[in-house]
């Protein structure tokens, strides 16, 4: 009896098996999607400038990278680093898709380690597209940057012809997880020195105050903002004080009191150093 | 452009006034037997315009010019009287022979638009028959319409992951969750501005950024969406909320006027979440065109450039002229639409009429 049933499952399986629509898919239809290996395999093997993947394509091949298996992204990083030194900036920027949504996962820490150093090459790149994604890929490893992240961030960061709205980006990466370290601190420093646009003092600001701050020359620098002839920079630096923690806003407590008094300054300014004068009070 | 609305009163003149009855009797007859004019051939009208630098004028003419082959003149009079929507006033006064208009001028205030009223008065005076001809009075009014063109970037769902995670103690989670902007009526950045294209005047320009809210282990705490439960009001435990900031709102705008009919306003700016270091800016380059050509049916169109996430959107006078949701609101989504290696959605809208204010 059971004998008989078994041979019966058998028979089933193997016609399912047979016909089954999928099976047959994955068997003839060309247009079948491709595992992430593939993908990347084709792309570097059959690279044709003229039919490189469309937005749609590398959308789906991010999702696809979010959700697959540890080991299904294992297997493909090799043909997705083989594009990614591509002479071609347009099939790295392939590349780079699913190298972003990897960087995304729980596990990208583990994933990507071995393979800081050609994702730290973006950083190098002349193209500043490149630069910001590469930026990005380091700065969102999980669960946390390796320390071998740091290197081409300080590398990124201490050159003057770079992308300076990543490069604001990188000195607060380097304060939030090498904020010791007395070499990150000077590059910080001196990327704050530089005569920067409005746009990246600003966004070097914003940066800054994503984490406590506890170097007194940083800090400094914030307070010193401040009193930029630029009102956005003035806001900026009060915004963002308080995040920066209570021995900033001490720090920058003076300034704060004259900006909030000062008749001159536009309403937005002297309404975000009180709001940040009330830190003060209430962090006590 | 100078805008014009007449209403001809109609041209019959009023019983003459202030006389005694018996006298205002003899008159009549004197005026029926002798008048070298038809009782009914004065003109007189009411106009109201706009001009370029946004005047209004209200205009009062009277015509009491005796019919050809009389040998006599009369004396005309006209008061202009102009109310502004809110209730400004200007009047003027003119007389002359047979002839004359009076002018009363407000000039252009942008928190007073809408309809300008011209009431105007017209007076004849035959000195043949002694007495005063009062026409009936005129009115005319003229438009000066107002839009208000405002920009709003905002995330149209109630929350979305972030690129990042946290962990403080026990609590850890590897992606925070960022407060959205769905059914809060928040957004993430916006820019307003008040245009008059006939006055080629704007004022009252606002930006703005909105509260930036990341939180950690436990959130939702129903569940589903952020609410009440979640904001704890415990600052960097990564434990429900755990961390507030502002974008800062340092955007640009500039408003032209090519033609007399026509304003356009030019939006750009760029922001990036103020709570991650590296996340890059949602930046938006957005013209709208607001035409007046048919000044009862003003239109307005948008010429976009944005990047592909969050959701953007142009009204003008409240009405939605120019509106993207994006497909998806996930982390690689969004990540890849900051990031640029998504395209910015770019283009023109086709024109869509608008109220005017």
């Amino acid at each position: 009896m059971h004998h008989n049933q078994s041979l019966t499952a058998r028979a089933i399986f193997l016609i399912i098996a047979v016909v089954s629509p999928g099976h047959l898919l994955a068997q003839t239809n060309p247009k079948a999607i491709p595992s992430l290996q593939e993908f990347y395999q084709r792309l570097v093997e059959h690279y044709n400038p003229s039919s490189l993947p469309s937005e749609e394509e590398r959308m789906r091949v991010m999702h696809q990278a979010q959700a697959a298996p540890a080991e299904e992204i294992s297997r493909a990083l090799p043909w997705i680093f083989t594009a990614l030194a591509h002479q071609d900036d347009q099939v790295k920027l392939v590349a780079c898709a699913a190298l972003l949504a990897i960087s995304l996962r729980p596990d990208s820490a583990a994933l990507l380690r071995a393979h800081i150093k050609p994702i730290g090459d973006l950083l190098v790149s002349p193209n500043e597209r490149l630069q910001g994604i590469g930026v990005e890929i380091l700065g969102y490893l999980k669960p946390l940057p390796p320390p071998e992240a740091a290197a081409p961030m300080l590398a990124f960061l201490k050159r003057t012809d770079a992308n300076t709205t990543a490069q604001a980006g990188v000195a607060g990466f380097l304060m939030k997880y090498a904020p010791d370290n007395p070499e990150n601190v000077g590059a910080v420093l001196n990327f704050l020195d530089r005569p920067l646009d409005t746009q990246a003092r600003i966004q070097a600001l914003q940066a800054l105050g994503t984490q406590p701050v506890t170097d007194p020359n940083i800090i400094d620098r914030v307070v010193a903002a401040l009193d930029d002839r630029n009102s956005r920079t003035r806001f900026a630096a009060a915004e963002v004080l308080p995040r920066m923690g209570r021995r900033a806003l001490l720090q920058a407590q003076p300034e704060l009191e004259r900006l909030a008094e000062d008749p001159d300054q536009p309403d937005d300014v002297k309404e975000i150093a009180r709001k940040a004068l009330e830190g003060l009070t209430q962090s006590r | 452009m100078r805008r014009n609305s007449i209403i001809q009163a109609e041209s019959r003149p009023d019983e003459p006034s202030g006389a005694p009855i018996i006298r205002l009797a003899a008159f009549t007859i004197f005026v029926a037997i002798f008048s070298p004019i038809p009782s009914n051939a004065y003109s007189t009208y009411s106009l109201a315009s706009l001009e370029s630098n946004g005047t209004v004028v209200g205009t009062a003419v009277t015509d009491g010019t005796p019919p050809p082959g009389t040998n006599m003149n009369h004396t005309a009079y006209a008061t202009a009287t102009l109310t502004s929507p809110k209730g400004r006033k200007a009047t003027g006064s003119m007389q002359g022979t047979n002839t004359t208009h009076a002018e009363a001028l407000l000039s252009f205030d942008p928190t007073d638009t809408g309809d300008y009223l011209e009431a105007s008065t017209h007076t004849v005076y035959c000195p043949c028959m002694g007495y005063f001809i009062h026409n009936a009075p005129s009115q005319a009014s003229v438009p000066v319409p107002t839009f208000n063109v405002a920009y709003s970037s905002y995330i149209p769902v109630d929350h979305v992951s972030g690129p990042t995670g946290c962990s403080v103690g026990l609590h850890s989670v590897l992606s925070m969750i960022y407060m959205g902007d769905a059914l809060r009526n928040t957004y993430r950045t916006t820019e307003s501005i008040q245009i008059t294209p006939d006055g080629q005047n704007s004022s009252g320009f606002y930006q703005n950024t909105g509260n930036t809210r990341n939180y950690g282990y436990g959130s939702p705490a129903n569940g589903s969406t952020l609410s009440q439960a979640d904001e704890d009001g415990v600052a960097l435990d990564c434990y429900l909320w755990n961390n507030a900031g502002q974008a800062i709102p340092a955007f640009s705008y500039d408003v032209s006027y090519p033609y007399s009919f026509q304003g356009q306003v030019h939006y750009s700016g760029a922001a990036s979440n103020p709570l991650e270091s590296l996340s890059p800016p949602i930046t938006w380059d957005m013209r709208t065109v607001v035409d007046e050509t048919n000044p009862s049916a003003p239109t307005a169109y948008v010429n976009y450039n944005h990047t592909c996430y969050p959701a953007h959107q142009i009204k003008v006078n409240g009405t939605v002229v120019y509106s993207y949701t994006p497909p998806e609101n996930d982390l690689a989504y969004i990540a890849a639409c900051l990031s640029q290696l998504n395209a910015k959605i770019t283009g023109q809208t086709s024109s869509v009429q608008v109220p005017p204010q």
